[in-house]
């Protein structure tokens, strides 16, 4: 056996005692020990993946070298290693974008809990990727739950308290309903480990006996990883946990916590029912149409959603919609294209959580839809990638959503009757999309004084200048002097912002605006107020979320134009299951 | 070759702001000289075309951009590259007041090269690549003015082209499974063989593809985005939403149906009742809309909608001649239709004035422009010796000898829709001229004649309106070739 070969376990037990390692450091050093395990789980994952490539077959790992039914089992496949070392690689981007946000938003003495969260969390995933035991997959499954839980409530707000109450009874539901399932299975087979299942299930289904017990476990067992995957009914408990958690969570909540069960459900799906059964049975017809319903209605809610964050939250549970619309096409084809779909979604999804944090950076801190006007000129980096993801989202070819969407819809066209419901699923949902997401994005990139211009008259012209941002300040009032129309304010436009970024410094503006006739006093005292809701944020202001958006963005490129190593990837993967 | 004039607009624009020039003048001669020398490479190509494909990138192992010129892409082609210079320099003296000149010629001459993308597209991938791209890159361009107004006509456009791209969508996945080829081929891709027992499903999502397409062609009842866009600066009015985007819906259409999905398929059936009665509601919709309307540039807008319907009309009549005839509309309505708009642009920037009831005299003051203005207007209704009666003639002939039961009432419309537009186009001509006795010329008397680099775009397009009504024959015959599968 290669020494690469105990990698896998080897990174599980390291994120594993790095969390304890964790909580006897302070916040700056636990941030150190995380990003640096994060960073060698990756590395280590990249040599896994060498490994089993060339092998062209997966590997299974025994640990202590014990047999079944007492060892337990890891088992290694190209896309099992690929998973970890993608999930590494978000997690890195994600823990350093939100860098700044958790040493301000997380108490001082707390700090170091949250990298043990963190690094638990990653442990957690690991073994839900890597493991081969069902039961262990359930234990880590609760340390998945528990960690994070405490991912979302470590930011102290009522808001968060209610969110992460509601996400544990919604979590501990999926829970007991997988582990019933797990139970049932048990009881038929008298096995844990997965592939010992898969063999007893086979013999089972030839014989056409346990049939109602097999579809209950398989029911349970679904219903209870969609319920903590957030799928449409179920998905009460996310806008608010992804909305108001501190940044790094929510990014990490939405693109891998989730996705850890999903990829569970698939291992269940190809490894231990077996697909053919699973292709027979109902259950997959009915995460179809919830599927389908996820992504019209969560795309809907978000429509009407008024706060950033949670509009992007909200596109989460349209996305996963999507994922489960291809598992319940029950082909390959849907499995690679719902598997795409979860990196792709990973990529994005996350980026839109960094880049609307740097967008509210600029805006004052504010997530509130109607306080972002034009903070994609206030916050270039983050206007360029909140519109790379966004564009992503909706599907426009170069970035990776188009290749999933691409890839959910060929699967969807081989199918006898469930062809026409995903296409135009698709469509309205693509449509659903643009509203919310191009919305914003010509929002941030609409001058702040554009919306007040329509106001017209003497105190709406001292309202625009309030509100015209830091950088069209200068030109808007300079107009309002010149025509003395409020009309003036709302042409204060893009390119003479971008001229003015920088040679004007604060003080000159406070005396152009006290100059102003209409009611110097008021146009000052409202001036403050501007000084904080709206300031320009350079790139270098923050070089991990920068370097996080970029590195987010490059991602984003790649899954979009260099989809097809990766598609071979997938498909090696999803044989290799076999 | 063909990717240089693709890219050459599109990096011309992307150092526009890395080269900051002092002087708008400077900027000026460096985009005209752009654009004009790319349209000279474009018309190069035209005549030299070496036939061959180029494959620039590749999503996956058989989906790819692709580009070659071939008969319909040339024509295309070759009027974009004909009509961009012009709209150009008429841009010039156009956004000379204006703020932010930068920003808009950035996306403006990027435009040329999308456009140029999706007429030399290979693949339909190509050009649902292209055709989502036009949707975004002349976003700003609707967004310019940056008020309230242009924020909410710039959500609607964005809404409805996204939206008509999402259900192309569904076409071009259709077409990529059941193709044999994903590249366009007179006559049709699919492969008959295994479409035969799902031939309604495909019919269906041959009539979804349509609509979405011609979304951007401002058919009923997804017209509502074409006036609104109306509140962007006139080039690009006149150019994008004349011309450039609207007539690549059109093309879009026209690939669709007779180089992907194949006429033989859709002939007779109740998809092409569909899609052929939409399009003759929307020749009578938009006309009367237009009769109503009072704003100068929303009823050339209306007047458009109109006027694409008849390009489709061609289209969906499924015979060469219909296409025929849908090319020739396609490539004398921009002339006609640019003219017009850019009279409109010219007396918004000489008086600010937007409303018809506004233009009373301005004739007597500004004789130039309501002179072209006057031509262009004669050729969309029709009037014998201008070339959109050419182009109308060609279309009824191929109505009449399709011998569709539709297609008569087609003609019928196009009759109707000729008188309509006689209406609501000379009422203005009338009123430019003819003010009526009691007018009081005192309130029109600071209006000037525009500049030499308005009226020269102007007199060139009523002048080629004129001669092309005049001496239609050999355009007609290369569309014809082009038509037949002519290839360089």
């Amino acid at each position: 056996m290669a020494f690469v070969q105990n990698f896998p376990f080897l990174s599980i037990i390291l994120s594993l005692f790095s969390g304890p390692l964790c909580a006897v450091l302070d916040g700056k050093w636990a941030r150190r020990v995380n990003g640096a395990v994060i960073a060698i789980i990756g590395i280590l994952s990249v040599f896994v993946l060498k490994n089993v490539i060339p092998a062209g077959q997966p590997y299974v790992y025994r640990m202590g070298h014990f047999s079944a039914p007492w060892g337990n089992e890891i088992r290694v496949g190209v896309l099992e290693a690929f998973m970890a070392c993608f999930f590494c690689v978000i997690m890195l981007l994600c823990m350093m974008g939100g860098i700044r946000e958790r040493e301000t938003e997380i108490e001082e003495s707390k700090q170091n809990l949250y990298y043990v969260m963190v690094n638990l969390l990653l442990c957690s995933l690991l073994a839900l990727i890597y493991t081969n035991d069902l039961f262990t997959a359930y234990v880590f499954v609760e340390i998945n739950t528990i960690s994070a839980c405490g991912l979302i409530m470590i930011r102290q707000t009522g808001r968060t308290f209610e969110a992460a109450t509601r996400y544990m009874i919604m979590s501990l539901l999926g829970s007991g309903l997988l582990l019933l399932g797990i139970c049932y299975l048990y009881a038929v087979t008298g096995h844990l480990l997965m592939s010992n299942i898969r063999e007893q299930v086979q013999l089972l289904a030839a014989g056409g006996q346990h049939h109602i017990s097999l579809m209950v476990a398989l029911g349970l067992m679904s219903v209870g990883l969609a319920i903590k995957s957030a799928l449409y009914p179920f998905h009460a408990w996310l806008p608010d946990a992804y909305g108001y958690s501190t940044l790094s969570s929510s990014a990490i909540l939405s693109s891998l916590v989730s996705k850890g069960y999903i990829f569970l459900l698939i291992k269940i799906f190809c490894r231990v029912i077996g697909f053919d059964v699973v292709t027979e049975s109902k259950v997959v017809n009915v995460l179809f149409v919830f599927g389908i319903i996820g992504m019209i209605m969560g795309s809907w809610s978000a429509i009407k959603e008024k706060n950033l964050r949670r509009m992007i939250a909200f596109s989460s549970v349209a996305q996963i919609g999507y994922i489960y619309m291809g598992l319940g096409l029950a082909t390959e084809a849907g499995i690679v294209a719902s598997i795409y779909h979860v990196l792709s979604h990973a990529a994005t999804k996350s980026l839109l959580f960094v880049a609307a944090s740097g967008l509210s950076d600029a805006s004052g801190g504010s997530d509130r839809y109607a306080d972002i006007t034009g903070a994609g000129f206030r916050n270039k980096l983050a206007g360029t990638a909140f519109l790379v993801g966004s564009l992503s989202m909706v599907g426009m070819p170069m970035f990776s959503g188009f290749i999933s969407k691409l890839f959910f819809a060929q699967a969807a066209v081989g199918h006898a009757h469930k062809m026409l419901p995903t296409v135009i699923a698709l469509a309205i949902s693509t449509i659903l999309n643009a509203v919310y997401f191009m919305k914003t994005v010509i929002r941030i990139y609409t001058p702040m004084g554009a919306y007040d211009a329509v106001k017209g008259d003497g105190t709406g012209k001292a309202d625009g200048i309030g509100k015209t941002d830091g950088t069209g300040k200068a030109d808007g009032i300079g107009k309002t002097d010149g025509t003395g129309k409020a009309d003036g304010i709302g042409k204060a436009d893009g390119t003479g912002k971008a001229d003015g970024i920088g040679k004007r410094d604060g003080t000159g503006k406070t005396d152009r605006a006290e100059e102003n006739g209409a009611g110097s006093e008021r146009s000052a005292s409202d001036w403050q107020e501007v000084g904080r809701t709206g300031r320009q944020v350079v790139i270098w202001e923050q070089p991990a979320k920068s370097a996080a958006l970029i590195c987010f963005i490059l991602l984003n490129l790649i899954l979009g134009l260099n989809s097809d190593p990766i598609m071979r990837l997938i498909q090696g993967g999803i044989e290799m299951f076999d | 070759m063909m990717l240089i004039v693709v890219l050459l607009p599109v990096f011309t624009a992307l150092l526009l702001p890395l080269l900051s020039f002092r002087s708008r003048k400077a900027m000026w001669i460096y985009l005209e000289t752009a654009v004009c020398a790319n349209s000279v490479l474009v018309w190069w190509m035209l005549f030299h075309a070496p036939d061959k494909t180029l494959t620039v990138f590749r999503f996956m192992h058989d989906l790819s951009i692709t580009l070659r010129l071939d008969g319909p892409g040339a024509v295309f082609a070759g009027l974009v590259a004909f009509l961009w210079p012009f709209a150009e320099l008429y841009s010039f003296e156009y956004m000379e007041r204006q703020e932010n000149a930068e920003s808009f010629f950035l996306f403006y001459t990027a435009t040329y090269g999308v456009t140029l993308g999706v007429a030399l597209s290979e693949n339909i991938l190509t050009m649902y690549f292209f055709f989502e791209m036009l949707s975004l890159v002349t976003l700003p361009l609707v967004m310019h003015t940056r008020t309230r107004e242009a924020t909410l006509a710039s959500r609607s456009y964005l809404y409805y082209m996204l939206g008509g791209a999402a259900f192309a969508f569904i076409g071009m996945i259709f077409v990529l499974v059941y193709g044999t080829t994903s590249s366009f081929v007179p006559g049709g891709v699919l492969d008959m063989a295994h479409i035969q027992e799902k031939k309604d499903t495909l019919l269906l999502v041959y009539v979804l593809c349509f609509g979405g397409f011609s979304v951007k062609t401002a058919m009923w009842p997804f017209s509502a985005w074409l006036p609104r866009a109306g509140v962007a600066p006139t080039p690009v009015t006149a150019l994008l939403h004349a011309v450039a985007v609207v007539n690549t819906g059109a093309f879009a259409v026209m690939r669709v149906t007779y180089y992907s999905f194949g006429t033989g398929m859709l002939r007779g059936t109740w998809a092409q009742d569909t899609v052929m009665g939409l399009v003759v509601f929307t020749i009578l919709y938009g006309c009367s809309r237009a009769l109503k309307e009072t704003h100068f540039k929303r009823r050339l807008a209306w007047s458009t909608v109109s006027n694409l319907s008849y390009i489709l009309f061609g289209v969906a009549l499924m015979t060469p001649m219909g296409m025929t005839g849908a090319l020739a509309h396609l490539v004398f309505h921009s002339f006609m239709k640019m003219c017009s708009f850019l009279c409109a642009g010219a007396v918004i920037h000489k008086t600010g004035r937007h409303f018809i009831y506004e233009l009373d005299g301005l004739g007597r003051k500004m004789p130039k422009v309501f002179g072209c203005f006057t031509v262009a207007a004669l050729a969309l209704m029709g009037v014998p010796g201008l070339c959109g009666f050419v182009s109308k003639w060609y279309l009824a002939r191929a109505a009449v000898e399709s011998g569709e039961p539709l297609a008569y009432a087609g003609v019928g419309a196009l009759l109707v829709s000729a008188l309509l537009t006689a209406i609501y186009m000379v009422g203005i001509v009338v009123r430019a001229f003819f003010p009526g006795r009691d007018f009081d010329y005192r309130t029109v008397e600071d209006v000037r004649e525009p500049g030499w680099k308005m009226l020269v775009p102007l007199a060139v397009l009523a002048a080629l309106t004129l001669c092309f009504g005049l001496h239609s024959g050999p355009v007609v015959r290369v569309l014809e070739e082009c038509v037949r599968g002519f290839r360089y």
